[in-house]
């Protein structure tokens, strides 16, 4: 016994106090190192019984390094900063030698700091009462004191687990939809989160069945959006399973008839949502995202649904991933699209037609990046005044997805809220955009007069006033071929030079005070960029283009 | 008067405030005691403010309770060493004002401080300027509000407080002067005989031999010196800096020690320098108390022959000057017996610690006339009605009702009157009483559960009103959160300027006053900045209580949900608070050792309860609201008298720290859990141990006694609630005159024949258990997912 209790104890190494003192640039003797060193380890035993107190008190059984760090506090020593994630340190072995250390990160503070979209990932604190034992009586069975097995469920929640299951997964729709909402509002499933979670990552197995599919993607959205879940450590296996739905070559894409884009831009959505408000719960988590898709993308063999996949979620997650990721790989995989694009043999047809929905993702997720890089421009440009009106663009965005969304609310419910949230990545919150306007002038060179042509044309929309500037543009849109490797951006610089539009009627978008927006260069080609023309409107729609067939613009 | 003035206030070591309040003591509406009450209170109770006792006595070792027929011979000279310590610690901290207070009021002489620790000046003049003492402060109490102007007075007072207190919180005075002071850590260590440590193990080993082949009925007594001699003799050698002898003999002999001891024990193996004794506070107990045995006259008899004998002096010193051993005639225990009693700290009590007399009955309730009609009438109603106006209850207003015999006079404490609310109150408590459901083993408790979610693992602390209208949460996020479980929302009253529009006359100006658009389900209170770790609704439901980490108290008023007052003193962690049953009192008790008493309008405390030697974990007021008990990191559970501030009762057995206690209704008994899992029954009346429920496997978080008493309900960090038949518990009790008089109890062993149910909640820790009036219990506590 006598030997565990000593193993127990923290014993640091002369060799290390050693190191320690030499990275401050003293040099210690070893009678200094071995002395320093035991007192070392005596403090840290006593900041650690001290510590237990704090523990206790708070009716914890795990001690944080909150605990420690009060420890030290009260008894007068600094506290130890930077280790409070939940989450476990990886440490790095340095390449010589046995040294570890602690990766660290490195956070841009003030993107943090100016951040406007606070994800909200934690739920409110709230108390919910029930009758657990009637007249003393009840389910004397242990109710799920550890959720690791189902066994250890209770009855009750064991039969809610199946019916919800049962429901969701079954043949009445009605019944769907109410297990849908309960899963949504209920508070006291938590117990059973981790099975849910579990019945999501089914999507790996029923790759061949699209409804089954979007089933199990709408039980992910319910649970996400249950305010009274703290999903924690299962985000990163919700991500996994949606990030499946969006990248994978389902089986169910074998099929021509199987419309499994529509499956790829719902997931994409819930990705974008699963992120924006979960995210702070799982460090890295954007990164790992971002480099799944890249991979993807960057890989040519696989087939053109799975780009099509990376292109929507690289979209869903705002003009920022797609100017990290899409933009610098474009040059590359432009080459590939058109060698498909271009192949009119009838084998080829079916990898053609494919091709265009990627080429149209792409078109879209770059129209929006040219956009926004053009309004941080102008925005920069238009100095205070314009800037204290911030993101021009995301308040009539807003407005309209918020007047839509119960429209579209009977087939896709979850999609109007994805959509409020690539804006906020947006704008002047950028100081200093890694990719300057010039040269996102190149993406010209890819899409030549259809990016224009996107920009102008839209559709015709009986609810939203055209602005008066747009006259023009559907001229351009009759020649809209797909004119590739179109070198002439200057077709479209045209005649209105400095015609500075107040586009529209601003006085719907209330107290924005009165900014003007200059378009210097794009004036032309984006008629109504910002504000609810429909353009812009359609552009927010996109993702959910392949629903009607006559929303996509496709020169097909 | 109450007896307080005569022997409250005597001015003690380490007591910086005790001696400036002593000096007005509560003579009532003076002018210099009125006077600080005004300056002191933040919260003024419309004029019915009770006078406060603002007599503070309390002690460094504090059971040198200073009753003066009670000045036990023993413990004399010890306080006055201590406080000959302290008046050199103040020298040199150049806090002249307070040593010249002290020693005034200590009335000793320069020579007798230059001369330090002279143990010439034995128990006789301890103990004659003790009593000299006692009756200087009765004297003089008038003393200060006549001859100077009130106003100097009172600022006099609050600068000598002010100074004393600031240095360091009266529990710590000690630890801070050895860390700083080598002469006073002179005098209160006594580390400095220096045997051969070569020799340490032989001596150890020659006793455990002694002990092992001495007759059954003596081993198990004589087992009791195994702890305490380890730990002083492995101190010893390592204040010594005997490092490897030190190392070697812990090795040899710590598996000797009972299991209990295993927390302590792994503090001292990693303690092997004598620079690390100085701040380690469980080594400074060790060394400044004195460890209790309690051993039968034969047994020590055999024990001092073989000592003799042996001419072991080295082991005879430590018995003589670190440990107290207590003889009684007779039997020796059983170890059963013993093994029951011990576990804590500094030993067992001393059976002359639980000797005094406790007033455990229930204070008279006043006389309410109860409407008689059963119907649920609307509260106007009630409202109208012409009350019973009673007359100030007195002393000799016994005649309506039977005085429970063992509760003390009614005015003992001043208790703050009944407001007309109050009244209401209490007659909604009646009727609700009517329709209390009975309990038994055969009618048990439906059980709610108050779920917290989402709170992160953040919840510290959780408190119910007692109509249980509101509950109320601490967080480790500093706030404090109130919700409301019934459907009334929570309301604040209104801004000032829209208050002076209301017509004041109208019927209801109550109502008016609320401003309906604060409506709401929870509100949220900022402002402490470390996590709360107790809260407390008053009984009124005016107020809440909440402390925290950040060392101070707060006063919440759930009129307008904002602070009212921060209560610094603690200025350590505060880890447990309580409003007193009749309100206005409250009690706290934290990381500095100490428990004290507040009044809601004094900003500094009434009482500073000294004497645990660890933390003060959880803090609960008596019935009568004459007692406060306190549990500690200790292992004991004191029990303190309101009135003077001393330690009535020391109750030990538990082999943990004390996390949970709870009072019976009839204020007989008190219940206590501790992080061992088992729940420890108490006789407050005898002071004897009455039972031993043993079945959670983990820190007993809460403790509830129905509301008659028949059902004890406990709550733990195991995720269960556990129910046991209190009726049965406390049935047939060993309280003979023998039992009483030895404090040897033979507990039966019937945890499971007690326990009546064990409830599991879904992964949730129970923090909190109430019983609502109609016998409805609530738990509380806050989801963890693994």
């Amino acid at each position: 016994m006598s030997e565990r209790e000593e193993r127990r104890f923290v014993e640091i190494p002369r060799e290390s106090i050693r190191l320690m003192a030499e990275s401050t640039g003293l040099e210690l003797s070893d009678e200094v190192a071995a002395l320093l060193a035991e007192d070392v380890c005596y403090r840290l035993r006593e900041a650690t019984q001290n510590s237990s107190q704090f523990m206790k008190h708070t009716k914890r059984r795990k001690l944080t390094v909150e605990d420690f760090n009060r420890a030290l506090r009260w008894s007068s020593v600094e506290a130890v900063c930077g280790y409070g994630s939940q989450e476990a340190l990886p440490l790095r072995p340095a390449r010589e030698g046995e040294l570890y250390f602690p990766e660290d990160r490195e956070v841009n503070l003030v993107e943090l700091a100016l951040a406007t979209n606070i994800p909200k990932g934690c739920a409110e604190t709230a108390v919910r009462v029930h009758v657990s034992y009637l007249d003393g009586k009840g389910n004397l069975a242990p109710q799920g004191s550890v959720p690791s097995a189902v066994s250890s469920l209770t009855d009750d929640l064991l039969k809610y687990y199946q019916q919800v299951t049962r429901a969701v997964l079954g043949d009445d729709p009605q019944l769907m939809k109410i297990a849908l909402q309960d899963l949504q509002t209920n508070s006291k499933i938590a117990a059973l989160l981790p099975y849910f979670v579990y019945v999501v990552s089914g999507v790996k197995s029923v790759s061949h069945d699209l409804e089954q599919l979007h089933r199990l993607l709408q039980v992910a959205r319910s649970l996400v959006r249950n305010p009274h879940l703290c999903l924690g450590p299962y985000v990163r296996s919700l991500v996994g399973s949606v990030l499946y739905c969006v990248l994978e070559p389902l089986a169910a894409s074998i099929n021509p008839l199987n419309d499994h884009w529509t499956l790829r831009d719902g997931a994409a959505l819930l990705l974008s949502h699963i992120f924006w408000t979960h995210g702070d719960l799982v460090s890295g988590l954007y990164q790992q995202i971002l480099l799944s898709l890249q991979k993807v993308l960057a890989d040519p063999v696989r087939p053109l649904c799975s780009h099509y996949g990376a292109v929507v979620g690289l979209h869903a997650l705002g003009w920022k991933a797609v100017e990290r990721v899409l933009y610098p790989h474009l040059s590359t995989y432009w080459t590939n699209l058109q060698a498909v694009l271009d192949d009119y043999s009838v084998s080829n047809a079916q990898v053609k037609a494919d091709g265009h929905k990627v080429y149209g993702a792409i078109l879209v997720a770059v129209e929006r990046l040219l956009k926004m890089k053009a309004q941080a421009a102008e925005s920069r440009r238009g100095g205070p005044g314009v800037r204290g009106c911030r993101r021009p663009d995301d308040l009539p965005w807003d407005s309209l997805l918020l007047q839509e969304s119960p429209s579209g609310a009977g087939t896709e419910p979850g999609f109007g809220s994805g959509l409020l949230l690539p804006p906020g990545s947006v704008g002047p919150e950028d100081p200093s955009p890694s990719v300057t306007l010039a040269d996102i002038y190149r993406l010209y060179a890819f899409f030549g007069d259809s990016l224009a042509t996107r920009f102008g044309t839209g559709q015709p929309a009986p609810t939203a006033p055209r602005p008066p500037g747009d006259k023009k543009e559907p001229a351009a849109a009759t020649d809209s071929v797909r004119k590739m490797p179109q070198l002439t951006a200057s077709a479209m610089v045209s005649p209105q030079g400095d015609d500075t539009r107040d586009v529209f009627q601003r006085s719907r978008f209330a107290p924005r005070g009165a900014p003007h927006f200059r378009f210097i260069k794009f004036q032309t080609a984006f008629p109504a960029p910002h504000g609810p023309s429909p353009a812009s409107r359609y552009v927010e729609k996109l993702p959910m283009w392949a629903l009607s067939d006559n929303s996509l613009y496709l020169p097909l | 008067k109450p007896e307080g003035t005569a022997n409250a206030a005597t001015p003690q070591a380490g007591n910086g405030a005790g001696e400036s309040d002593g000096g007005t003591t509560n003579n009532g509406p003076n002018g210099g005691s009125e006077k600080r009450c005004e300056r002191a209170s933040s919260v003024s109770r419309d004029g019915e403010t009770p006078k406060p006792v603002i007599a503070v006595s309390t002690v460094v070792p504090a059971r040198a309770a200073p009753v003066p027929a009670a000045v036990p011979e023993v413990s004399a000279p010890h306080d006055r060493q201590t406080l000959l310590a302290v008046l050199q610690f103040l020298r040199q901290s150049n806090l002249r004002e307070a040593e010249e207070a002290l020693r005034r009021e200590a009335r000793l002489l320069e020579e007798a401080v230059a001369g330090s620790g002279a143990p010439g000046e034995a128990d006789g003049t301890g103990a004659e300027a003790a009593s000299a003492l006692l009756s200087r402060v009765t004297a003089s109490a008038p003393g200060p509000a006549a001859p100077d102007p009130p106003s100097t007075g009172a600022s006099g007072v609050v600068t000598v407080s002010g100074s004393a207190s600031g240095t360091a919180a009266p529990g710590k005075v000690g630890s801070v002067a050895v860390e700083d002071q080598p002469d006073v850590s002179a005098v209160l260590s006594a580390y400095n005989q220096q045997g051969d440590p070569a020799m340490y193990e032989e001596y150890y080993s020659g006793l455990k031999h002694f002990i092992e082949c001495s007759l059954d009925c003596h081993r198990a007594e004589l087992s009791q010196l195994f702890y305490p001699l380890f730990v002083h003799m492995y101190l010893e050698l390592v204040y010594n800096q005997h490092e490897n002898e030190a190392k070697s003999f812990f090795e040899k002999f710590h598996g000797d020690q009972e299991c209990y001891y295993q927390d302590d024990l792994r503090v001292l193996s990693s303690l092997t320098k004598k620079e690390h004794m100085k701040g380690n506070e469980t080594m400074l107990d060790f060394r400044t108390s004195k460890f209790v045995l309690r051993i039968s006259r034969d047994s020590y008899q055999l024990l001092k022959r073989h000592l003799q004998e042996k001419q072991n002096n080295q082991i005879w010193n430590i018995v003589q000057e670190h440990l107290y051993i207590d003889i009684f005639d007779g039997m020796p225990r059983s170890k059963q017996q013993i093994d029951a009693m011990v576990g804590s700290l500094a030993g067992e009590a001393k059976r002359e610690a639980n000797k005094s007399k406790v007033f455990f009955g229930l204070l008279k309730e006043p006389e309410i006339e109860v409407p008689l009609d059963d119907e649920d009438e609307e509260g106007e109603n009630e409202e109208g009605k012409p009350k019973k106006k009673k007359p100030k209850k007195d002393s000799i207003g016994s005649k309506s009702k039977k005085q429970d015999p063992n509760a003390p006079p009614q005015n003992r404490i001043p208790l703050p009157e009944l407001k007309d609310s109050d009244k209401l109150d209490k007659i909604m408590n009646m009727k609700e009483t009517t329709k209390r459901v009975r309990l038994g083993p055969d009618c048990l408790p439906s059980i709610c559960f108050y779920t917290f979610l989402n709170a992160y693992q953040g919840l510290t602390a959780v408190d119910v009103t007692d109509d249980s209208s509101l509950i109320a949460g601490g967080f480790a996020d500093s706030t404090v959160r109130v919700w409301s479980v019934t459907p009334k929302k929570l309301r604040s009253v209104k801004q000032a300027a829209d208050l002076s529009l209301i017509d004041k006359e109208s019927d209801d100006v109550l109502e008016r006053i609320m401003d309906e658009k604060t409506a709401s389900e929870l509100k949220i209170l900022y402002g402490h900045s470390g996590p709360v770790y107790g809260a407390s609704f008053s009984p009124d439901r005016n107020y809440l209580l909440s402390s925290s980490e950040d060392g101070t108290v707060r006063l919440w008023s759930l009129q307008t949900f904002t602070c009212l007052v921060g209560y610094k003193g603690h200025n350590y962690p505060v880890w447990d608070t309580q409003f007193s049953p009749y309100g206005y009192y409250f009690v706290s008790g934290g990381h500095d050792r100490v428990a004290r008493l507040w009044a809601t309008d004094h900003y500094q405390p009434l009482r500073i309860f000294a004497g645990h030697l660890a933390d003060v974990n959880c803090t609960r007021f008596h019935p009568n609201s004459n007692y406060v008990a306190t549990g500690s990191a200790d292992r004991t559970v004191r029990l303190w008298d309101v009135l003077n501030g001393n330690c009535v009762r020391i109750f030990t057995g538990h082999k943990g720290p004390i996390h949970s206690l709870t009072f019976s209704p009839n204020g007989r008994f008190l219940a206590t859990g501790a992080t061992d899992g088992r729940v420890l029954l108490w006789d407050i009346g005898h002071g004897l141990m009455v039972g031993e429920l043993k079945g959670h496997t983990d820190t007993v978080c809460s403790l509830r006694f129905s509301r008659d008493g028949e059902i004890l309900a406990s709550g733990s960090m195991d995720n269960t609630v556990r129910l046991w038949d209190a009726i049965k518990a406390f049935e047939d009790l060993e309280t003979d005159d023998f039992t009483t008089a030895t404090g040897h109890i033979n507990l039966p062993e019937n945890s499971q024949e007690l326990l009546l149910g064990t409830y599991m909640t879904k992964s949730t820790p129970v923090v909190h258990l109430h019983f609502t009036r109609r016998n409805l219990v609530l738990a509380a506590g806050a989801y963890s997912p693994q």
